[in-house]
């Protein structure tokens, strides 16, 4: 495979993880806001 | 400043500095330790607490200078006689390996600091995850900072005939420069590149916004609803200083030696302050919709969006105003 399309996946892959934790770190927050709205 | 970066002066610096991670790590646990175990509900949560973890988050930014000023230090005196060359290169892997579990600790304080601010509590999971990275980090800083003595002072060692060893505690920084630079890893270069860039857009938008808020603009946003992003643009951070400590690894001269490197960390340092206001400063945090700000808030974020500016720009002038790569 072409050093371009591995330098192209490879970044694909890393947005999706960034994309993935940002996802998880802003469900723990919202979980925690909604929790507050209860008490 | 060019003639302030001399391989004396950046030792001298290191020599300076790296009491953060080490005494100053020793009072960041303290205080947690006191918020943790007081009978105080006000200590533990509306004083103590919130001081020790942005204490640690101070700590944990400031030693990303230390250990580039290291770097630099040993450029310095890597070929003065007396200096032990294994001893660096375990000081070096040790300190990496401490600086890393360093960084998640004040990941963790930070954390615990965003959720503090929103709801005046922090939840004990988040306690216990900042105690014990702080407490291994503190562990890891010791064993670096030990081998770091023994560098240019043998007589503290039990046989100053015997090579100093590599600790077992360490990560390896010639590893690193291996996967970055190593003969059939040319992809991972521009990778790296790209998610620099992805992390800046990250913590840039979201840094961005808080701090136009902060000068008066979207009036009718309330300043708790943009709070609510903050920890993306931490993960931006994340993304960033992954990214530019591989680089840094792989290539350190160009940037030990590049002025233009000290000024981007300098503006580090003050992106790192106001994220650390934004975060948990009551006048950012009563700015609701319809509130017109004032002075020193306006003051604060346009002293921020121009270092935010320095940050990207030393970032993309290294190579042409400095001398990296």
């Amino acid at each position: 495979m072409g050093l371009g399309w591995t330098v192209v996946l490879v970044n694909f892959g890393i947005i999706v993880v960034v994309y993935l934790v940002g996802r998880w770190i802003d469900s723990f927050a919202e979980r925690y806001d909604s929790h507050q709205d209860e008490i | 400043m060019a003639d302030l970066i001399t391989p004396a002066n950046l030792s001298h610096l290191h020599l300076l500095i790296n009491h953060f991670p080490t005494v100053g790590l020793i009072i960041a646990f303290l205080l947690l330790v006191v918020s943790i175990v007081s009978d105080s509900d006000t200590m533990k949560q509306d004083t103590m607490k919130p001081t020790a973890l942005g204490v640690l988050f101070g700590i944990a930014v400031m030693t990303l200078p230390v250990f580039t000023t290291g770097l630099a230090a040993e450029g310095a005196i890597e070929k003065m006689p007396g200096v032990s060359q294994p001893a660096m290169a375990a000081h070096e892997d040790a300190a990496l390996l401490a600086f890393i579990v360093l960084e998640l600790a004040g990941l963790a304080a930070w954390l615990g600091l965003w959720r503090w601010r929103r709801t005046h509590r922090v939840p004990p999971s988040l306690t216990f995850a900042t105690f014990v990275l702080a407490a291994v980090s503190l562990g890891l800083m010791t064993v670096a900072a030990n081998i770091g003595g023994a560098i240019r002072h043998p007589e503290i060692l039990a046989d100053p005939k015997a090579q100093v060893a590599r600790s077992m505690f360490s990560v390896s920084s010639a590893g690193v420069a291996f996967f970055v630079n190593g003969p059939g890893h040319q992809w991972v270069w521009p990778t790296l590149e790209s998610a620099h860039f992805v992390g800046m857009t990250i913590w840039f938008g979201v840094l961005l916004l808080a701090n136009l808020r902060l000068m008066g603009w979207f009036a009718a946003i309330p300043y708790p609803a943009l709070h609510r992003l903050l920890p993306w643009a931490l993960l931006g951070f994340g993304v960033n200083e992954i990214s530019g400590m591989m680089f840094y690894l792989a290539t350190p001269k160009g940037y030990t030696t590049n002025v233009v490197f000290y000024w981007k960390l300098i503006f580090l340092l003050l992106a790192a302050a106001d994220l650390l206001y934004l975060t948990v400063w009551p006048a950012a945090w009563k700015t609701e919709a319809g509130t017109v700000t004032h002075g020193r808030e306006r003051a604060i974020g346009a002293v921020a969006l121009a270092s935010f500016v320095g940050v990207m720009y030393c970032g993309r002038m290294l190579p042409f105003l400095g001398n990296s790569f």
